[in-house]
C-alpha cells in the first residue's frame, strides 16, 4: 500500500475505472482457482459494469465476478483512471 | 502399444498394414476454453468424429482423424481447462490420457496446445503445465486473424527458440495454418521422442527435493511408481484428485504430505500460492520482449453491442425477441420441408399396398414401420430448425451473455447465471443438458440443475406438440397477419417447464440443498460471427442423433406397439374386405364401397379392441379418463416412458391398427381429429389436446436422461426423485388442464 494510492474491493470502482490488483484473500483453493484463470496480483482490472455479478475486464478478456468472491479482491487505484 | 478395447480397435477400420500403431498415431488436443478449440478440431479431423464416454467419468471422449503425407493421426479433443490440477475425477481424464493411463484410451504420441494468440501470457499458463508433462508438444497460435487485425506482434520464431517447441498460428475460424499444422503434427510423431522434450525446471530446489521423497515414499507404501507429473499435482492440490486417489491407497500418507507442505512453507514455498507465482514468472520471462500490443482500443463496436445485449432492460427484451424469432421460424420454415417428407411416406405406403396383398406383413410395413417411424421423422426439420438457432446462438458467444443477464433471475430461485446453460442446451436435449452442469463448481447449485433440467421442453417434446397443435390449435393470426396462434401455444408450452422449474429450484434450495449462491466467475467470450461450419457440423451431428433413434428405439416400440395391437385376432375377414376395396371392380364413391368402408372400420375397432394393446388400454382406462384421454392415448403415453417421442408413433400405429382411416389422407393428425369415442364423440378436442401437451411438457418420460443422471450423481436416489415429482406434476397438470378446459367448452 503505497502511498497517494487508494487501495479498495473491486466492486468499489467507477463504472469504467481501471485499477490494479494488489491483494486476492480469501481461501487458497479458491485463490489458486482465480489464478489459474490469470486473476492475480498485478493484473490491470477495469469495471465495466456494476450489477451483481459484476463486469470487469482483465488484461482484455471479460469477467463476470460474483460480488461475494469479488470482494476478496483488492485493487490499487492511481492516476491510471480511465472512462470507457 | 494398443490397450485392449481401445478406439482403434472398435472403429473397425481396417489398418493399413498388420501393425497399426506405426501408421496410425494419437495426439491429443487441448486448450483454454474460448480459444477456438473445437473449431480448430473440426477443422482437422473433418466431420466424421466418433463421441463416447471414459468409461466411469462424464468426460466425453471425442476422437478424430485426418491423413496427411501419407501417415494416419487420430486426434483426441479434451475438455477446455484453464489448467491440469485435476479437482474431480473428470478432470483427471485429461491428466490420465495425457499421461497415456486412461482406460479406453490409446497411448499418445504427442500433444497440441491451442491457445488465444491475443491473450499469450494468461494461456501459457497451461501451456506451462503441458511442458511439465515432458510429452512432444507443439503450441497453437490460435486467432491469428485477430492478432493481425489489432496490430499485435508477435516473434514467433523466437518464441520457438525459447520454448524448444515448433509453435504455429492458425486461424481455425478463416482456414489459415491448418496445412502447416498437420505438416508440423506429422513431422512430430515421426521426428521427436518423449526423450527430446525435458520439461523446464520451474520449481525451487526445495520443492524438488519434497516432490522426490513423496515419490519415493508413495512408491515405498503403495508399490505403485508415482509418475513426476502427478507427484507435483499430489503436492500442490490440496483436497485435489490426485491427493484423494493416493490417499484412497493408504490414508496414512495423509500427515506424510502435510508435513511436506509445512516444511515448504517455511522455506518460502507455499502451496498452492507457489505454483502460479513461478509458472507467471516463467510465462513473463519466456514472453518478454516478443509481444507488442498497440494501445487497446477503449471502445470497440463489440463493446457497444455488448452493453446493449446485457442492458438491465433491453437485454431481457432481446432475448425474449430471439426465442420468439426461434419459434415462428419452426413454423414458417420448416413447412415446406414436411410437406415433401409426408408426401414420401404416402408414396411409401401406396407403393407397398399396390405391391402386396393384405396381411400382417403389409399391416407391419404400413401400420407399424411407415406410420410409426414416418410419424417421427416428419419433424426433423422442425429440429433441424431448434438445433441450428441453439448452435448459432452458442457459437456467436450470445449464450454466455445470456446467462449474465439471467443470473439474477437465478439468484432469486438460488442458483446462479452458470446453470442457465445448462438449461438453455436442455431445450434441445436434457441428456447434453445435464452433463453440462459440469461447468458449475458448486455442488448444491449443480444437483438442483441436474434436476430441473429435463423439466426444460427438449426437442423430443416437440414432435408432440406439433402433432397435438397441428391437428387442434386453429391456425389464426393475431395482431395482422404475422404472428400465429399456433407459434403462440407452442411458445407457451416451451416456457412452461421453465415456468415449473422456478418454484421447484426454489423449493429444492430451500430444503435438501440450503445454501448460499455459489461464488462463480465465468469468462464472456468476444462475439464472433458463428462459424458456418461449427454450426453446421453441431445440427448434423444432433439431427443424425435424432434419426438414429427414430430409427432404432422408437422403431422398436412401434413394432412391439404393432404386435400387441395387431394380435391376438383373426385378421382374414378384414383381409378380405381391404382385397374387395383394392380388387378395382368396385366403383369408387358407390354405395357398394361406403358399405364396405363402414364394415372395415367395425372390423378394425373390434378386433384393435380385442387385441392384446386394447386389453391393456382398457385396464388402465380408468385411470387416465380423468384427464380427458380414452384407452388408446392412454396406451400411447405407456409405451412413451421409455423415450417420449415414441407417442407420435405409437399413436400412428394404433390409429392406423384401429381403422379410423381415411386412405385418402392418411396423416395421423387427421386421423387423431376423426377418431370417436365409442358413442361417436370425438375422443379429442382443445381441452384434451392441451391435457395431452401438458403431460408430455411436464412428465419424465425419458430413459436415457435418467440414466444421465444417475451417472452424474452417482446415485439412484436421484432419478428416482425426478421421475416421482415429474410423473406427479405431470398428472395433476393434465387433470387441471382438461377439467378446467372442460368448463370453458361447456360454459
Amino acid at each position: 500500500m503505497s502511498c497517494g494510492l487508494s487501495v479498495i474491493p473491486v466492486e468499489c470502482l467507477q463504472r469504467g475505472e481501471r485499477g490494479t490488483i494488489v491483494d486476492i484473500s480469501g481461501d487458497e483453493r479458491t485463490v489458486h482457482r482465480l489464478n489459474e484463470m490469470g486473476i492475480c496480483c498485478g493484473c490491470k482490472i477495469t469495471l465495466k459494469r456494476n450489477d451483481s455479478p459484476i463486469l470487469v475486464n482483465i488484461d482484455g478478456r471479460d469477467l463476470l465476478l460474483r460480488c461475494g468472491q469479488a470482494a476478496m479482491i483488492l485493487v490499487s487505484v492511481g492516476s491510471t483512471t480511465q472512462l470507457i | 502399444m494398443t490397450v485392449p478395447g481401445s478406439k482403434s480397435e472398435t472403429t473397425g477400420k481396417p489398418a493399413v498394414s498388420g501393425k497399426k500403431t506405426h501408421t496410425s498415431h494419437a495426439i491429443a488436443v487441448i486448450g483454454n476454453p474460448n480459444t477456438g478449440k473445437s473449431t480448430l478440431f473440426n477443422a482437422l479431423a473433418g466431420m466424421n468424429a466418433q463421441v463416447g464416454n471414459y468409461p466411469g467419468v462424464t468426460v466425453e471422449k471425442k476422437v478424430g482423424r485426418f491423413r496427411f503425407q501419407g501417415r494416419e493421426i487420430q486426434l483426441i479433443d479434451l475438455p477446455g481447462t484453464y489448467s491440469l490440477s485435476p479437482r474431480t475425477a473428470d478432470e483427471m481424464v485429461s491428466v490420465r490420457v495425457l499421461l497415456g493411463t486412461q482406460k479406453k484410451a490409446e497411448p499418445i504420441d504427442g500433444v497440441i496446445c491451442i491457445v488465444d494468440a491475443t491473450n499469450l501470457d494468461r494461456n501459457l499458463y497451461l501451456f506451462s503445465q503441458i511442458l511439465d508433462l515432458g510429452i512432444p508438444a507443439i503450441l497453437v497460435l490460435n486467432m491469428w486473424d485477430e492478432v493481425l487485425k489489432r496490430d499485435i506482434a508477435i516473434d514467433v520464431q523466437e518464441l520457438e527458440n525459447r520454448l524448444g517447441v515448433k509453435v504455429v498460428p492458425t486461424s481455425a475460424r478463416k482456414g489459415i495454418g491448418l496445412d502447416k499444422l498437420k505438416s508440423e503434427i506429422v513431422s512430430l510423431v515421426e521426428n521427436c521422442s518423449k526423450a527430446d522434450f525435458i520439461p523446464p525446471k520451474l520449481f525451487p530446489d526445495s520443492f524438488r527435493e519434497a516432490k522426490e521423497q513423496l515419490q519415493e515414499e508413495v512408491e515405498k507404501r503403495t508399490g505403485l511408481p508415482l509418475p513426476h507429473f502427478l507427484a507435483e499435482r499430489l503436492l500442490l492440490d490440496v483436497h485435489g484428485e490426485t491427493e484423494r486417489e493416493v490417499l484412497k491407497e493408504d490414508q496414512s500418507l495423509n500427515s506424510f504430505i502435510a508435513n511436506l507442505r509445512t516444511e515448504l512453507a517455511s522455506k518460502d514455498c507455499p502451496i498452492p500460492a507457489i505454483e502460479p507465482r513461478v509458472r507467471y514468472q516463467w510465462v513473463k520471462q519466456t514472453l518478454d520482449g516478443l509481444v507488442t500490443k498497440p494501445e487497446q482500443v477503449l471502445k470497440t463496436k463489440k463493446d457497444t453491442l455488448d452493453q446493449w445485449l446485457t442492458h438491465r432492460f433491453w437485454g431481457p427484451v432481446f432475448f425474449a425477441a430471439i426465442m420468439f424469432l426461434m419459434f415462428q421460424a419452426i413454423y414458417t420454415w420448416a413447412g415446406p420441408l414436411m410437406d415433401a417428407i409426408e408426401s414420401l411416406q404416402e408414396m411409401s405406403a401406396d407403393f407397398v399396398m399396390d405391391l402386396m396383398a393384405p396381411g400382417a406383413l403389409r399391416s407391419l410395413i404400413i401400420d407399424g414401420l411407415i406410420g410409426g417411424v414416418g410419424s417421427v421423422v416428419v419433424f426433423l426439420p422442425q429440429i433441424a430448425i431448434l438445433f441450428l438457432f441453439i448452435a448459432i446462438l452458442e457459437d456467436c458467444g450470445y449464450m454466455s451473455r445470456a446467462a449474465y443477464i439471467m443470473d439474477r433471475l437465478m439468484t432469486r430461485v438460488g442458483l446462479s447465471g452458470k446453470s442457465f446453460v445448462p438449461l438453455m442446451s436442455s431445450y434441445a436435449c436434457a441428456i447434453p443438458g445435464i452433463m453440462a452442469t459440469r461447468t458449475i463448481e458448486d455442488r448444491k447449485d449443480r444437483f438442483v440443475t441436474i434436476l430441473v433440467a429435463p423439466l426444460m421442453s427438449c426437442s423430443a417434446r416437440l414432435p408432440v406438440y406439433l402433432l397435438m397443435i397441428n391437428a387442434f390449435i386453429p391456425n389464426d393470426s393475431l395482431f395482422g397477419t404475422w404472428i400465429k396462434t399456433q407459434a403462440i401455444v407452442l411458445f407457451i408450452f416451451y416456457i412452461l417447464g421453465a415456468v415449473v422449474a422456478v418454484p421447484i429450484a426454489w423449493l429444492l434450495k430451500k430444503t435438501w440443498f440450503k445454501g448460499e449462491p455459489a461464488p462463480f466467475v465465468m469468462e464472456l467470450p468476444s462475439f464472433k460471427l458463428p462459424s458456418i461450419r461449427v454450426v453446421f457440423d453441431r445440427v448434423y451431428d444432433r439431427s443424425k442423433a435424432f434419426v438414429m433413434r427414430a430409427g432404432t428405439l422408437i422403431f422398436l416400440t412401434t413394432v412391439v406397439v404393432w404386435a400387441a395391437g395387431y394380435f391376438p385376432g383373426d385378421h382374414q375377414k378384414l383381409d378380405q374386405v381391404d382385397a374387395q376395396l383394392e380388387g378395382g371392380t368396385i366403383e369408387e364413391g358407390s354405395p357398394a364401397e361406403d358399405q364396405l368402408q363402414e364394415q372395415r372400420r367395425v372390423l378394425a375397432a373390434s378386433l384393435l379392441n380385442e387385441s392384446f394393446l386394447g386389453r391393456a388400454g382398457h385396464a388402465i382406462e380408468p385411470v387416465v379418463r380423468p384427464l380427458g384421454w380414452d384407452w388408446r392415448i392412454g396406451v400411447g403415453v405407456l409405451a412413451s416412458f421409455p423415450a417420449r417421442e415414441v407417442i407420435v408413433g405409437t399413436l400412428g400405429t394404433i390409429y392406423s391398427l384401429g381403422g379410423d382411416v381415411d386412405e385418402e389422407d392418411p396423416q395421423l393428425r387427421d386421423r387423431l381429429k376423426s377418431a370417436r369415442h365409442s358413442n361417436g364423440e370425438p375422443v379429442f378436442n382443445i381441452p384434451v389436446a392441451l391435457s395431452v401437451m401438458v403431460f408430455f411438457a411436464l412428465c419424465a418420460q425419458c430413459g436415457a436422461t435418467l440414466m444421465v443422471m444417475r451417472r452424474e450423481t452417482n446415485s439412484w436416489k436421484w432419478p428416482i426423485f425426478s421421475f416421482t415429482y415429474m410423473t406427479t406434476l405431470a398428472y395433476l397438470g393434465a387433470l387441471l388442464t382438461y377439467q378446467i378446459g372442460m368448463l370453458f367448452i361447456k360454459g
